[in-house]
């Protein structure tokens, strides 16, 4: 849901956060240029770009950690976003149980002072009523949340993202060990706005698979920076391009961005052929059924010859990459 | 490579694994993180030897690897010295090839290739990496993560040279796209020291997952090793 801003009108869905002509320089270089914007709640967005295209300066300001840049930038109120860096920072001294557990910070407190009050019964000296008042409250606020089972739920989410052991240590963790329980929290903590750049660098397929169903799912705003196509395509409902800090949005998933881009490029005269004819491919592709994209992998095999012979060389003309075969 | 084992302390890795990768075939290898993916590779190029079981390499295989960091880069280098050696042409497959053209292609334009190799982002690296190893001319490649920080387009044009490439490769990857529009073959690292090969792309892989293994979708659980000793 990005659209050039315009004021809701009819049953439009709800406008979760805008920009207006926003702008960033860095180093005397513009970073992003004068982006108009509006979110829907609830929208799935990916978001796709080259590297220094500004994606992740966008992602910055809209979490509120980059406020430097000029123009308007507006979350709705009574929102809340959450974002995972490229290198999230956590407490080196902290255990993975212990970042994970902020996640879900005021149920961790509801479940503690629960259970302090009912060590105090023992006290004779405890006012018994303003305990039991106090007990209630909280019981009402756990039933609510369905969490007396928190610890078995926190356990569920690190086992869902593979976090590494919930006693070790942040401090002796790898870059992407600490994606792992940086995304675990920030799943728990649900903002209303969630904003992940490049979440599945680093994850297996199983867990990017579980990811795309999990967001798929998610009732908040999602905007992805994302190189994963099947996020892309069965997720979003929206492509947010950047390109060299202009913002551009696309309604509508991969497949049919990847047919609106390609019918552009074949309309402009001094465009790359080689790219254009690559967009085309991937549709092609896409358009397969899954026998016939098993089928057109597996021809790489019977045809093998053709492909090591003279037919492979005209083939390599077309490429945007090739490999240079070997001497066999 | 016919049963082969290894193990790491306590951890067994893999067991009596056999599977062999036919011409022009595309190997995808998955599965989470220390599983024992990258110390399969590097047995397969001959960096690691296997407790038991042999590994044979046909006789006119010439094997290269992309790695996901290249130690003997010198990081004071440009981007166009690194590949081209200080040369406007290269040789690639036996062509002379403008070395700046070709350097374009891996998204290297204008000013960016005159860049130090220390100054680089990691796509950037990744992309020079990919521009290097491209070069070696070999008909069996070892890719390690090759899409990591890569951009859709990259990706996109990496897949196809890698689809029209004369040769076989051993694709170690994350991206799901990726592997359905490549992969002949998948090897999967399930954990509890399991590997499964099997033939055919990673959908079909997953499907044949849930139907035949019964391994339950979307449910992916910390990786285990079985171990050696109680």
């Amino acid at each position: 849901m990005a659209k050039p801003v315009k004021k809701s009108e009819g049953d439009q869905p709800e406008i979760i956060y805008s920009m207006m002509r926003v702008s960033k320089i860095y180093n005397n270089k513009p970073v992003i240029k004068d982006i108009s914007l509006s979110y829907y709640h609830g929208a799935k967005i990916g978001v796709l770009g080259l590297n220094g295209s500004g994606k992740s300066t966008v992602l910055r300001i809209m979490a509120g950690v980059d406020g430097d840049f000029n123009g308007e930038a507006v979350l709705s109120k009574g929102y809340t976003t959450g974002l995972l860096d490229q290198e999230p920072k956590l407490d080196e001294t902290k255990t993975v149980r212990e970042v994970v557990e902020e996640g879900a910070a005021e149920k961790v407190g509801w479940l503690k002072e629960y259970n302090e009050i009912a060590e105090q019964f023992a006290d004779p000296d405890a006012d018994m009523d303003a305990l039991l008042a106090r007990q209630g409250e909280l019981q009402d606020r756990i039933d609510a949340a369905d969490c007396w089972d928190l610890d078995a739920q926190l356990e569920q989410a690190m086992d869902a993202l593979r976090c590494p052991d919930p006693d070790t240590k942040i401090g002796v963790l790898s870059g992407g060990e600490r994606r792992r329980v940086a995304l675990c929290r920030l799943l728990l903590q649900k903002p209303d706005i969630l904003l992940l750049d490049e979440p599945t660098n680093h994850l297996d397929a199983e867990t990017v698979a579980w990811l795309e169903k999990h967001l798929n799912e998610y009732t908040g705003t999602v905007i992805a920076i994302t190189h994963d196509r099947y996020f892309l395509d069965n997720v979003a409902g929206w492509i947010l391009e950047l390109d060299r800090g202009e913002g551009i949005p696309w309604k509508g998933n991969y497949s049919s961005w990847l047919e609106q881009k390609s019918g552009r490029l074949a309309q402009e005269e001094k465009s790359d052929k080689r790219r254009q004819k690559t967009l085309e491919r991937e549709l092609e592709w896409i358009r397969m059924s899954p026998k016939g994209q098993h089928t057109k992998s597996k021809a790489r095999i019977s045809n093998f010859e053709r492909l090591a012979g003279e037919e492979g060389r005209e083939k390599e003309q077309e490429l945007e990459i090739y490999i240079p075969r070997g001497h066999a | 490579m016919e049963g082969l084992s290894k193990a790491y302390d306590d951890k067994v890795l893999f067991e009596n694994l056999s599977f062999a990768i036919p011409r022009g075939g595309i190997l995808g290898v998955i599965g989470p993180n220390g599983a024992g993916k990258t110390t399969l590779i590097r047995m397969l190029t001959g960096n690691e030897q296997p407790d038991a079981g042999t590994i044979k390499v046909g006789e006119t295989v010439k094997m290269a690897t992309v790695d996901q960091l290249r130690q003997n880069l010198n990081p004071d280098k440009t981007v166009f010295e690194a590949v081209s050696g200080g040369y406007e042409q290269i040789e690639l497959g036996g062509k002379l090839v403008n070395a700046r053209a070709w350097l374009s292609r891996f998204g290297f334009t204008g000013d960016s290739q005159q860049k130090k190799v220390k100054e680089l982002s990691g796509g950037q690296q990744n992309r020079l990496n990919l521009a290097l190893t491209m070069k070696s001319e070999s008909n069996l490649l070892f890719f390690d993560e090759p899409t990591n920080d890569l951009d859709v387009n990259t990706m996109r044009a990496l897949e196809e040279a890698i689809e029209s490439f004369a040769g076989s490769a051993v694709v170690v990857s994350h991206d799901r796209w990726f592997l359905d529009r490549l992969a002949t073959h998948i090897l999967a690292f399930e954990g509890d020291s399991r590997v499964e090969f099997f033939d055919g792309n990673y959908s079909q892989y997953e499907a044949y997952r849930q139907e035949v293994l019964g391994l339950k979708p979307f449910d992916p659980h910390r990786i285990k090793y079985r171990k050696l000793t109680r």
